[in-house]
């Protein structure tokens, strides 16, 4: 979106007001506008003012404003040539304008008492101190007055319980999940990862410079939604660090935060400037807010859609770290029990009645009832082992666990899915060679509640972060979060 | 908040607490400091390590030693009047340059495994609590663990046991474990400071010797403190 800058280090100037109960009924306005302005719609394609508009129409919302003195219309609706020509309220308006523009339009709109600005616009702090210095008097014209803003240089909201978009792609469906990020970009690759893994978005929000609005206001409000079962986000930092790790200990007391921290190295702080402006700070003091808040922190896509897939599918949190891998195959059995010790697993004694049951299931030879289970080459014309292995080992109270080595194929599929309905202990499936599995069998396994991981690791790691976070309910006195929770994508899961 | 020790070295135009008023301020608050004494004369060092038990360790006070091995102003293990004597007049003279408060008589503390506790301000998450292995090689080994203050007791013993050399904190070498309670009550307390006195910019508490029954003594501290 922006090219590379410099970094810039900042004062504690734009932190957003604290939330009280009228910021939260303006928050409302924001996500729920019954009216939205697009200043800068236009009828050319090839233009974000036309985008904007279309992402609008296409998500449904009818009471739609283009502002722009060269159009008489876009799409279909009036267009008049400036904010205060409207006749009716606005909730919401978007700025797709350069941003020379920008103050005398921000003016107008807090004299219509607009609820909420996005301001797309770039060419902000993040480019330096003039940068700023027009950020901050675009905040002080707003402080105060009721109207809030958003941005500059982002991307702006999606509901589409409340008709907003910022594209035009984005699917009207509603889901769990909410997301708040420095990253515009972020954006449409985590919810295109997330959404190919069959997962759905109740908000995300593209927060970009935080002038006003800022990351902790939008998870406090994700806090009391509830609309929102789980959080994702991308952070590159927080000018008022005292604040958001408040507001982050509340929130991960009721809900999982997965965050994805960038700026941990030097040359990745730089280039988070161009983003924020805001610095990133000390990783050691991240690395401790972390473990003091409960967010959850992973270091890539992939890791973050894999634990979101835990919150979102699994029907239990783990009560406690023993595994128990069942395996197929031999061979990645064995680094599979390497992976869950390197992640800080540990492997489940199974017990005699375990094993016993276990023994009467499956073959005496080329097989093992120990941890790992193997369960032998029989697994060919013997898709029911596993399903046979997973009940028994519901039963078994010293399991916390189970990973599958070994799914993919429909006729295991398809017993892993009908144990999957008679148990409640967490089940991951590592899937061999899963890139070359066709998609109808991998989304079989997602729908069944079993999460397909393309290997044993990440699987572990996922197992690993869900304990994590069950030890830092624990560590809070928030045990009955631990017992209650459902996958919040499921039927009746937690949240929905 | 304000601390009278903190204010009045300020209006002396003092950049640091002295170690003795560094260590007054950190008792106040939890930190397990030597049992020591500000002596100003040869007599008085006497009567304080007698008082105290020997051996003893005399160490010229003052805000402007900072550096104290480098400078050679401490003198340790005298294990009786004559020597007390002896270093009391050594230290009187390679001190003549500083600005001095008084000697620091003081409990030797003998252990070998030795921690650091600090405090420290980060730009957006304030007053940071800071543990690890001390002594000489701090700077080296850097195996250090943070927190943002306030922590609780649980945190506090989770921070320490989190550093890659933990090891030496339980049961080390036919030697018992470190008191976690009154290690947990230092780190605390050094947060707190953080929280509670605006004008202390940094705490350095190193080391902290852990002393044959497990509990861990400050044997040094230096609060800076700043307008």
């Amino acid at each position: 979106m922006v090219s590379r800058s410099l970094m810039i280090g900042v004062n504690a100037f734009g932190g957003g007001e604290n939330m009280n109960g009228n910021g939260r009924k303006d928050l409302d306005r924001i996500f729920f506008p019954e009216s939205v302005a697009i200043v800068g719609a236009s009828n050319n394609k090839g233009k974000f003012g036309y985008m904007y508009t279309e992402s609008f129409v296409n998500i449904g919302h009818t009471n739609i404003f283009p502002i722009n003195p060269k159009e008489e219309e876009v799409m279909g609706f009036k267009a008049y040539p400036s904010i205060t020509a409207v006749p009716e309220d606005i909730d919401l308006a978007l700025l797709v304008i350069p941003p020379e523009f920008a103050p005398d339009v921000v003016k107008e709109c807090v004299e219509k008492k607009v609820k909420g600005v996005i301001l797309y616009t770039s060419g902000f702090r993040e480019l330096g101190p003039e940068g700023r210095k027009k950020e901050d008097e675009l905040v002080s014209m707003a402080k105060g007055t009721g109207t809030r803003l958003i941005g500059p240089n982002c991307m702006g909201i999606y509901n589409p319980a409340g008709k907003v978009s910022f594209s035009p792609t984005m699917s009207k469906e509603t889901g769990p999940i909410s997301m708040i990020s420095h990253s515009g970009s972020m954006c449409n690759m985590l919810t295109t990862l997330a959404g190919a893994r069959g997962m759905k978005f109740s908000k995300v929000v593209s927060c970009g410079n935080e002038c006003d609005l800022n990351w902790a206001d939008f998870l406090e409000y994700m806090a009391a939604d509830p609309e929102t079962g789980v959080v994702i986000g991308y952070l590159e930092g927080t000018r008022d660090g005292r604040r958001f790790l408040e507001v982050a200990r509340e929130t991960t007391l009721h809900k999982p935060v997965i965050v994805w921290k960038a700026g941990f190295t030097e040359r990745g702080a730089r280039a988070a400037g161009s983003h924020t402006g805001a610095m990133c700070g000390s990783s050691q003091i991240w690395e401790a807010v972390f473990k003091q808040s409960g967010l959850l922190q992973v270091k890539s896509a992939d890791e973050l859609v894999d634990l979101l897939m835990g919150f979102y599918y699994l029907p239990s949190l783990p009560k406690g770290r023993k595994v128990v891998i069942v395996s197929g195959p031999g061979g990645p059995a064995v680094t599979a029990s390497d992976s869950c010790t390197e992640m800080g697993l540990t492997l489940a004694e199974l017990s005699k009645e375990t094993r016993a049951k276990l023994g009467q299931v499956i073959p005496a030879v080329g097989t093992s009832t120990d941890n790992p289970i193997d369960l032998g080459m029989g697994i060919r014309f013997n898709p029911h082992y596993y399903g046979e292995a997973l009940k028994i080992l519901e039963t078994d109270d010293d399991v916390d666990l189970i990973l599958v080595i070994g799914g993919g194929n429909p006729r295991i599929n398809a017993y892993l899915a009908e144990a999957r309905k008679q148990t409640t202990k967490p089940v991951l499936a590592a899937v061999t060679n899963m890139a070359d599995v066709p998609k109808e069998d991998i989304n079989f396994l997602i729908e069944a509640g079993i999460p397909p991981l393309p290997d044993a690791r990440r699987a572990a790691a996922v197992f690993a972060k869900l304990c994590n976070y069950v030890d830092y309910l624990r560590k809070r006195g928030a045990h009955d979060q631990i017992e209650s929770w459902r996958g919040c994508g499921l039927r009746g899961g937690t949240n929905r | 908040m304000t601390n009278q020790i903190v204010e009045a070295a300020l209006k002396k135009g003092q950049r640091a607490l002295s170690e003795y008023e560094s260590k007054k301020l950190l008792a106040a608050y939890g930190v397990p400091i030597t049992r020591e004494s500000l002596v100003q004369n040869e007599d008085e060092a006497v009567t304080a390590a007698v008082e105290i038990g020997f051996p003893v360790v005399v160490k010229a006070c003052s805000p402007d030693a900072t550096h104290k091995t480098e400078m050679k102003l401490i003198e340790l293990n005298l294990k009786g009047e004559g020597e007390v004597r002896d270093a009391y007049r050594k230290l009187k003279d390679r001190a003549s340059g500083i600005v001095l408060e008084g000697m620091l008589v003081q409990e030797m503390v003998s252990g070998d495994r030795e921690l650091v506790v600090g405090m420290m301000r980060d730009p957006q998450f304030g007053p940071c609590i800071m543990f690890g292995l001390g002594g000489i090689y701090t700077e080296a080994l850097k195996d250090v663990s943070f927190r943002v203050a306030p922590i609780d007791e649980r945190e506090a013993e989770e921070m320490a046991r989190e550093i890659r050399g933990n090891a030496v904190l339980g049961p080390y070498r036919g030697k018992p474990p470190v008191d976690m309670k009154v290690l947990a009550k230092a780190l605390i307390g050094v947060g707190q400071v953080g929280l509670d006195l605006p004008n202390v910019k940094e705490i350095d508490v190193n080391p902290l010797i852990v002393s044959v029954d497990g509990t861990p003594v400050a044997v040094d501290a230096l609060v800076i403190i700043s307008e």
